[in-house]
């Protein structure tokens, strides 16, 4: 169990900075979650506190103590990978002990804490096993049980839920919020998936080119996000965004679309950016699908016509051509509108965010 | 900005402690390797080379620089033109007919009918056998007075006396080629099989489905799919075939007259027999220069345009804003009438589906059957010819019809102190002492190819694509299979006298090494880069050094790879036969190919039982091996070129 500081770690390949000046704390027993597109550098950080890559600028430390140029042996770390990485030509068992022999930790031990692990991962029948005797499910069990079995002083994920399937992703990632809290093991889980990196984290940090975007708990990341990027990578379905021109009337923000104007309250932006209203702006307005309710009178109105309705079950998404923009919008599915019906939408100020769009930062 | 932010933070380069730099070590593990090869062959290479550029007096040892004129010299000589339309010719045909047959043995064999496994393994037995003991099989089945095609000719009443078949000239010739085609079709086999084993089986699926029948999707979707293997064929197989040097030796001799000279035979000829080393060298280095150029020829050929992958840029910086407002799509409902209606051709079949499913099966079993005689009934024939009595061989006129076998002709080769009253010739007492030396010899060279190859096969196919100096070495490696073998032999003499290791099985097993390690580098390199490289990065973060990741993990994984490339050491060791005959001059180091060689150039009719005895025992080795681990070659092919 440690603490992580990552100190404007950076990594380059060539002249592509794969990881840019990444500045992030992670405390003693903290689930951080590094979310971003693919490619945003995001496993590359993920393997640089591994020791598999040697960060080109930067510093790493565990509890204090630099570990930037240390082997990945050296360090006491465990990891999880995408493709799970098995050996192939090892037992169950001595998957999960390779990592204890190498340690040449005492035979006893070693079969006490393969046995814990097995009973707590249900792995117990497949103990003799070969990995390619493994469901996709049990494989990744097994790869869980391999990090953990060592007691590492941190936790590495790489995506390790990606190649299963819905479900059984949704029922893993329970497990393994369940296991890390029990354990108390400072985690790091790299994901693409927004809903994933939200269930599982304590805070969440989004990535994009290689740059931290924003780190907050969950919540806060979905809720205030700082720029558009994180607007509309967190939340499914993705936030709705229309181009409009602010400007700052008395006491009131005119929101000024093609056809038509909306009122927003003076605190549908921050303070400090009230200023740059004096004169018309371009930016974007974004609300989510679930923030956009059909047929409901709120702070602000749109209206236009329904041209798809998809139903998933506890609510329905109804498609809206507003003006031309494609807008997602929520409703009770027994009050669904058809295809081709004029509607009108409602949602709240407080849930409207607004971007400049020059610099795509939240006004 | 950050610009000059991260140039602030970049750490003064960090020495690791108590480990090896991550960077340094996987040239450290090329180093043996590159070592090895390098100067090892390095040396002899640039001396040919320096013999090339000089006349040689061997009667005052006088060396005169003569430039280039070795080579302009014999440009315009004749003898060297044809020499030149020979080794073309024969190198077309045996590169075609080799592939051809090579890909129709592989698609037979791709299909599943019983028995097919055993007949992927009989497929490999003519490549197993030494090129010396092939050549001695079918020159005996072509010999004039007494082989068994006159004996099969005379049993039908077809002839009246015996054809001395390599008599004639063009006959001949084309004989070796189909010796040579014979020898060498089952690597093409091996090659297109493991290719068609990695075609993702949806893409002929796919095809079906559009409507392409078995001959169309040959073409369209096979062929394609096999490019980089064919490529890696054709260049193969184009080298074995300029090179190729043993079955002239054995069966022409490069005659008659010179009908089968070929630039190979004319460079040994120069060099060896008539000692103008330095004409002999440039006629040899001639061949490296076709080479080359036959390779970038292939190249220009199969890949006519370097595929560049276009990458989508994610949406930057500037793009973010404009990409999120989702614009109401106006295409809409009219898509529809857009596409033109089109009425569905069916092909009607001319046979109904049952008559083509038997047919399919006959069909199969008769190219089964074929393959099965082409490549089994030659070796069974030598093992027969064995345990003749060595007066049934030289019968006139000859036949098939056996008197009988005997154990007595292995008798003579494995116990000639215990023959008493046998006519054991000495050629004959040699043979159990080169089965040991050969078997002495090919193990070390399979052991020290499998530890040296596997490193350095393993650095280069985690750090080749990153490194130049990797990249050079590697390319610098591969390099050494387009000389021609023949002109080192030379300076390997020279060089193994002055360290006094002339005739000794271990100045064989340097100079094979040197000549077999690019080669298991490559394979193995090619069988590393299959495996996922989060493999031996799971081992790293579970405790072991970057060295123990490759022993304890990726070493026992890549298994089926390490054993291809030690079948290909030992088959290669143990079928060598010109750098043996050099090197060695007694029967001290001689290996069994010498032996065999030995038995032709004193050959007295009692000997010839004898003489194919040691031809089975030399073939015996390496069929077994390629019998046994058939599937581990198949396997174990799998290479990175596959994925281009």
């Amino acid at each position: 169990m440690a603490s992580v500081t990552l100190e404007r770690l950076t990594k380059k390949f060539g002249e592509v900075r794969a990881v840019d000046g990444l500045d992030i704390r992670i405390e003693d027993g903290e689930l951080l979650t590094l979310l971003g597109p693919s490619g945003c550098g995001k496993s590359t950080a993920l393997a640089c506190v591994a020791g598999l890559e040697q960060p080109s600028g930067g510093q790493i430390t565990f509890d204090g103590e630099n570990v930037t140029d240390l082997e990945p042996h050296q360090r006491n770390v465990a990891m999880v990978f995408q493709d799970y990485a098995l050996y192939p030509h090892m037992s169950v068992q001595d998957n999960m002990a390779f990592g204890l022999r190498q340690q040449r930790i005492d035979r006893a031990t070693i079969a006490r804490q393969v046995a814990t692990a097995a009973e707590m991962l249900d792995l117990g029948p497949l103990l003799e096993r070969r990995p390619a005797e493994l469901s996709g499910g049990q494989r990744q069990r097994v790869a869980v049980g391999r990090a953990v079995v060592r007691n590492p002083a941190v936790l590495l994920m790489d995506e390790p839920l990606s190649n299963l399937d819905a479900a059984l992703r949704v029922k893993t990632r329970t497990e393994i919020k369940r296991l890390q809290r029990d354990l108390a093991t400072t985690a790091i889980f790299v994901t693409h998936d927004q809903e994933e990196a939200m269930v599982l984290a304590d805070r969440v940090a989004v990535m994009r080119d290689g740059r931290l975007q924003q780190i907050g708990p969950p919540m806060e990341v979905f809720r205030r996000p700082d720029n558009l990027f994180v607007a509309s990578f967190i939340g499914s379905p993705a936030m709705n965004f229309l181009a409009v021109r602010l400007q700052r009337d008395n006491g009131a923000i005119k929101a000024e679309l093609d056809d038509q104007t909306l009122d927003l309250p003076l605190t549908a932006v921050g303070e400090a950016s009230l200023s740059k209203l004096d004169d018309p702006l371009d930016a974007l307005f974004g609300i989510r699908p679930t923030d956009l309710l059909v047929a409901t009178e709120r702070d602000v109105t749109l209206v236009g016509e329904v041209f798809l309705v998809e139903p998933v079950g506890p609510v329905t998404y109804v498609d809206v051509d507003v003006g031309g923009v494609a807008l997602k919008a929520v409703v009770d599915p027994d009050a669904a509108p058809t295809i081709g019906e004029k509607i009108s939408l409602g949602c709240a100020a407080a849930r409207v965010h607004l971007f400049d769009r020059e610099s795509e930062v939240r006004l | 900005m950050s610009e000059e932010l991260a140039v602030e933070t970049e750490r003064p380069s960090p020495k690791a402690r108590g480990a090896v730099s991550p960077l340094r070590l996987p040239f450290l593990l090329t180093l043996p390797t590159l070592v090895v090869v390098f100067v090892i062959f390095g040396i002899p290479l640039i001396y040919a080379l320096a013999l090339s550029l000089h006349r040689i007096n061997m009667l005052t040892q006088q060396w005169m620089f003569v430039g280039l004129a070795n080579y302009t010299d014999i440009l315009p000589d004749p003898a060297f033109l044809a020499a030149f339309g020979r080794t073309a010719y024969f190198a077309l045909v045996t590169v075609l007919g080799g592939l051809v047959l090579g890909m129709a043995m592989a698609l037979v064999l791709n299909l599943s009918f019983p028995g097919r496994n055993v007949l992927r393994s009989i497929v490999l037995v003519p490549w197993a056998m030494a090129p010396v003991a092939v050549g001695v099989l079918w020159s005996w089945m072509f010999n004039g007075e007494y082989g068994t095609l006159n004996a099969i000719l005379f049993d039908l009443g077809l002839i009246e006396k015996p054809i001395h078949w390599l008599g004639n000239g063009t006959v001949a010739f084309n004989l070796v080629a189909l010796v040579h085609i014979w020898n060498q079709a089952p690597l093409a086999t091996l090659l297109i099989l493991a290719g068609l084993q990695s075609m993702p089986e949806n893409l002929h699926r796919a095809a079906r489905i559009d409507g392409a029948g078995a001959i169309r999707r040959f073409f369209s979707i096979t062929l394609p799919w096999l490019r980089p293997m064919l490529l890696l064929i054709m260049i193969l197989t184009t080298i074995n075939s300029i090179m190729a040097f043993d079955l002239f030796w054995i069966m022409t001799k490069g005659g008659p007259g010179s009908a089968t000279t070929v630039f190979s035979w004319m460079g040994y000829a120069y060099a060896y027999q008539f000692f103008k080393f330095g004409e002999g060298a440039a006629i040899l280095f001639m061949l490296t220069i076709i080479c080359l150029i036959l390779a970038w020829f292939y190249m220009r050929l199969f890949f006519p345009t370097v595929m560049r992958k276009d990458v989508v840029q994610p949406a930057g910086a500037t793009g973010l804003a404009s990409t999120l407002v989702n614009r109401v799509s106006a295409a809409g409902a009219d898509v529809r009438t857009r596409f033109e209606h089109i009425v569905p051709k069916v092909h009607r079949r001319f046979l109904s589906g049952r008559t083509r499913r038997v047919l399919g099966w006959v069909g199969i079993g008769v190219a089964a059957l074929l393959i099965f005689f082409w490549s089994f009934a030659p070796f069974v024939w030598l093992v027969l010819m064995s345990l003749s009595p060595p007066a049934d061989l030289v019968r006139s006129p000859p036949t098939m019809v056996p008197n009988g076998l005997t154990l007595e002709n292995y008798r003579f080769v494995l116990f000639p102190g215990g023959v008493e009253d046998g006519q054991s010739s000495i050629q004959a007492t040699r043979v159990p002492f080169a089965i040991w030396n050969s078997l002495i010899v090919a193990i070390s060279v399979t052991a020290i190819n499998l530890v040296l190859g596997a490193l350095a096969g393993y650095a280069y196919a985690r750090h080749a694509a990153h490194s130049r100096l990797m990249n050079g070495t590697l390319w610098g490696l591969m390099m050494t299979r387009m000389t021609p073998s023949l002109a080192l032999i030379l300076p390997f003499f020279m060089m193994f006298k002055a360290f006094g290791i002339l005739d000794t099985r271990t100045a064989l097993v340097i100079a094979y090494c040197s000549l077999i390690l690019p080669l298991s580098t490559w394979m193995m390199k090619g069988y590393f880069e299959g495996l996922p490289p989060n493999l031996e990065r799971a081992a790293l973060v579970d405790g072991c050094t970057r060295l123990q990741a490759i022993w304890k993990v990726i070493a026992p994984v890549a298994r089926p790879g390490i054993v291809a490339a030690g079948i290909f050491c030992f088959l290669v060791s143990w079928n060598e036969f010109i750098f043996a005959l050099i090197l060695t001059g007694t029967p001290k180091a001689q290996t069994i190919p010498v032996v065999i060689a030995g038995f032709l150039v004193q050959l007295r009719f009692y000997d010839y039982g004898p003489m194919f005895a040691a031809s089975v025992l030399a073939v015996i080795p390496p069929v077994v091996i390629a019998l046994a681990f058939q599937r581990y070659l198949v396997r174990g092919m799998l290479s990175g070129s596959l994925k281009g």
